[in-house]
């Protein structure tokens, strides 16, 4: 399987939690302020800025002043789910890659004549 | 020999196979630790493993093994689903040497489903539990096109800044 990126780590402990991936959910369309994400979970606000700093570090959430500076808005970055798809994939190819092995196991003429 | 098909759906994903063998003799080969240490990944180049599995609801079981491709390595977890020759199901856990690829920092299930067919027996795995957001579960289907712009950008950014990284659809290495 392919070497991992520094920033892979950061991104699957970062999705290891539910409550972050629920974070990420209530962003997919559209950012919001960080006060209207904490409003939507019954986690404390300093819990909720925990986890948006552990997002923030893996590059899945971006935070920005909103237009009159009053709030900070909280977007979701797309970009390191990439890995997370290639980290599925990787998935997908080692079951193939395991259950062709398994097939030649079974079928090699010195298997067949096993009960 | 044709690929098996294989499948991502959202946090899950599928594999399955046909064998020409009855499915008691591949539950069996799915259990017994000396069986699965002749056929478990026998695609890697350089591999041992060694295996240890209690052939029961609740049973332990392990894996350790050390290939060219991922080094030292380590599979554990507990069978929750026993049923011969149907079906099998177990947690799994992982712990991987960093320096080759990441583990997967949750415990997931292994589901294996035997199904009896006129050339022997179909065999499709689930894994599942995968710590996946719907952003990536949903997007693809609901056609999210601002993502797939974002990631075709960062793939071909990758691809520069790193040429031996495949695109999708490309050999594997």
């Amino acid at each position: 399987m392919a070497t991992s990126q520094a920033g892979t780590s950061a991104v699957f402990r970062a999705l290891a939690d539910p409550t972050r991936r629920a974070i990420l959910d209530a962003l997919r369309d559209g950012g919001q302020p960080v006060g209207r994400i904490a409003d939507g979970f019954r986690v404390s606000r300093p819990a909720i800025s925990k986890h948006l700093r552990v997002l923030r570090e893996a590059n899945l959430v971006l935070v920005s002043p909103s237009d009159d500076g009053r709030e900070r808005v909280c977007e979701l970055n797309a970009a390191p789910l990439r890995e997370v798809e290639d980290w599925l994939n990787g998935y997908r190819r080692f079951w193939g890659e395991n259950l062709r092995a398994l097939k030649r196991y079974l079928e090699s003429s010195s298997r067949r004549d096993d009960a | 020999m044709t690929s098996p098909p294989t499948a991502i759906r959202g946090d899950i994903v599928v594999a399955d196979i046909e064998i020409a063998a009855p499915p008691e003799r591949v539950f069996r080969a799915l259990v017994d630790p000396g069986e699965l240490g002749a056929w478990w990944q026998r695609a890697s180049v350089g591999l041992t493993t060694r295996w240890t599995l209690e052939a029961r609801r609740g049973g332990a079981w392990r894996a350790e093994g050390r290939d060219d491709a991922c080094g030292p390595w380590m599979l554990h977890g507990r069978v929750v689903t026993f049923d011969p020759p149907r079906a099998l199901a177990y947690t799994w856990n992982e712990r991987i040497d960093p320096a080759y690829r990441e583990s997967l920092p949750v415990e997931t299930l292994v589901r294996y489903d035997l199904t009896a067919t006129p050339a022997g027996t179909r065999v499709t795995v689930t894994h599942s539990g995968f710590p996946v957001p719907s952003a990536i579960r949903d997007g693809y289907a609901n056609g999210w096109p601002e993502v797939l712009d974002l990631l075709a950008a960062h793939l071909d950014d990758l691809t520069r800044r790193d040429p031996t990284t495949r695109p999708p659809g490309a050999p594997d290495a």
